[in-house]
């Protein structure tokens, strides 16, 4: 079975695909393998998210693969399906592409997110496949911040003291060494 | 599941539901929507004489503006827009929780509704399905809405009803983004309470404290699950039982013994073995259990057999080889209801006031819109 296609229509957009991995190429390594640096997703591509678990099945959500608009935003079309999976042939499925492709192989958790290439309501039609998971999770962030909060404008996130995920991460401090008595921060 | 026992069609009987909805009625719609969840609350008027709207998720996109277009038909609710009395005519509008099912519908209603809508409620569980992305940014598109991320023994009074979040627990909601949470058990389960009025004015000026024993109340229960139904049974402790002088004090202060007691319960997780546990059945103790679901299993499996058991043992406690009354005469009915007649017995709508409680059918299929002039009274 195929999924019929449909256009995204953004308010604002500049009717940009998603890129996905890309956030993740800003910090690869030099020597990354090349098919890593330059996978690209494209306009005939899937966003395949698991959404609900119950009794040995998980219930994933089909979408278009997302475009982004002029404000950065994630812009999904209206077209969603839930199909179901066996979760064992799902993971065996999802496991054997991340393997491919040098990713970490864990179990299926709610909120995972695949890029499918190929036909994504049965899984031997998912002819390649990415775990964009991270970068789905701080595109939901994203989502949910903006609406809480609002958006800062790059010029003015230094003062305010907003600093990129990454360069957070590069900032933690170094644990304690041992024997100094200070307990270190998780 | 086994499919619920056809109603008796002559049970039902036919009359005018929206003249019969009094002005200080509140009136609760679960509407019949397959393997999701599409609630509304009819507030009852407020002291300008206005009525306005709770949407408690949305899991498909029309069948909630149909309703809402339908009560305004009838005069029950005016979404114009025009009203200078009446700026936000839907008070809030509470996603319980990011799973599609939910959700789905949500983006559109808040397009469609948001310029008339004052709150938006959501647990704050990042999820990375589209519908939840595309709810957040229909809602940032609405600067203007009043945004929270309400946790247990939040309080909110719209007018005079009373809203108790019950769940999620704040001990939950802090690990929510650790995966230690099922995303079921970040919903928002609430008790609504009509009147929440405590206070009685008299001609010479007097007012006194008057606990309302009477109150139509209702219990929602999302898609909960039993590790939050955990929390929710000792932050909302029944206090009936105990005779210190602790929970003496914490009834009268509220006027209230029983902290989860209800009229009206819907399971919740439409009746998964894991939505709901024989003590809270017991707690709630309802006139009234509605279950969303279809009826033949659907894609999830629901209800599930376990769980009807526990619901029908909850409020009918038996011994081993007692008759069972039925689900009918229990009060514990399903969206998925069908007539000894043969059609479906489609959505609900509860009508409370005091002690008054209606229950109506609309005979709507999922994929159908209510239409009003349909209702049925049930007189079981």
């Amino acid at each position: 079975m195929q999924l019929q296609r449909a256009t995204v229509e953004s308010d604002s957009g500049s009717g940009m695909l998603w890129l996905g991995l890309d956030a993740r190429d800003e910090v690869l390594p030099a020597d990354a393998a090349p098919e890593q640096a330059e996978w690209r997703p494209a306009v005939e591509d899937w966003y395949v998210v698991a959404d609900e678990r119950v009794a040995g099945a998980v219930g994933m959500v089909v979408a278009p693969w997302p475009e982004v608009d002029g404000a950065g935003r994630l812009m999904f079309s209206e077209q969603m399906e839930l199909v179901w999976f066996r979760e064992d042939a799902l993971l065996e499925v999802v496991d054997g592409w991340r393997t491919i492709h040098d990713q970490d192989l864990r179990p299926i958790r709610i909120g995972d997110v695949f890029w499918v290439h190929g036909d994504p309501v049965e899984l031997g039609g998912w002819a390649d496949m990415r775990d964009v998971t991270a970068e789905s999770r701080d595109a939901a962030k994203v989502a949910a911040f903006a609406t809480a909060a609002g958006a800062v404008p790059v010029e003015d996130a230094s003062e305010l003291g907003l600093v990129r995920k990454e360069d957070a991460a590069t900032r933690r401090e170094p644990p304690p060494p041992p024997g100094s008595g200070v307990t270190a921060a998780l | 599941m086994a499919a619920p026992v056809p109603l008796s069609a002559g049970l039902l009987k036919s009359e005018q539901f929206a003249s019969s909805v009094a002005a200080d009625d509140l009136v609760y719609f679960c509407c019949s929507v397959g393997d999701a969840d599409a609630q509304v609350v009819l507030l009852p008027e407020n002291a300008a004489g206005k009525r306005r709207l709770l949407i408690i998720d949305a899991g498909v996109v029309k069948k909630i503006p149909d309703l809402i277009d339908a009560l305004a038909g009838a005069g029950l609710v005016d979404v114009s827009g025009t009203d200078p009395d009446n700026d936000y005519p839907i008070a809030a509008i509470i996603a319980t929780h990011p799973h599609h099912d939910h959700i789905a519908g949500l983006a559109e209603i808040i397009d469609r509704f948001g310029a008339l809508t004052a709150e938006f409620w959501e647990p704050g569980f990042f999820h990375t399905a589209p519908a939840y992305t595309r709810m957040m940014q229909a809602i940032e598109r609405q600067p203007h809405i009043v945004y929270s991320q309400p946790t247990s023994g939040f309080q909110r009074w719209f007018g005079s009803v009373g809203v108790t979040v019950l769940s999620p627990s704040i001990q939950l909601r802090n690990r929510f983004d650790t995966y230690g949470v099922e995303i079921n058990d970040s919903s928002i389960s609430m008790r609504l309470e009509y009147p929440a009025a405590r206070v009685v004015t008299h001609p010479n000026g007097q007012r006194n404290y008057a606990p309302n024993v009477n109150a139509a109340r209702l219990v929602l229960g999302a898609d909960a699950q039993t590790l939050s139904w955990s929390y929710v049974l000792t932050d909302f402790p029944s206090l009936m039982a105990s005779e210190s002088k602790t929970a003496k004090a914490i009834g009268a202060a509220s006027g209230d013994w029983n902290l989860l007691r209800a009229d009206v319960l819907k399971v919740s997780h439409h009746g998964s073995k894991h939505g709901i546990n024989l003590e809270l059945v017991e707690r709630v103790k309802p006139w009234v259990t509605i279950v969303s679901s279809t009826d033949s299993g659907g894609k999830y499996g629901f209800p599930h057999d376990v769980t009807q058991a526990l619901i029908r043992e909850g409020l009918e406690a038996t011994t081993s080889g007692q008759a069972r009354s039925t689900d009918a005469d229990l009060g514990l009915f399903y969206t998925a209801d069908t007539l000894d007649s043969g059609e479906q017995a489609g959505s609900f709508a509860v009508v409370m006031r005091g002690r008054r409680r209606q229950l109506w059918r609309f005979l709507d299929a999922p994929g159908k819109p209510i239409v009003l002039a349909d209702a049925r009274r049930w007189d079981g």
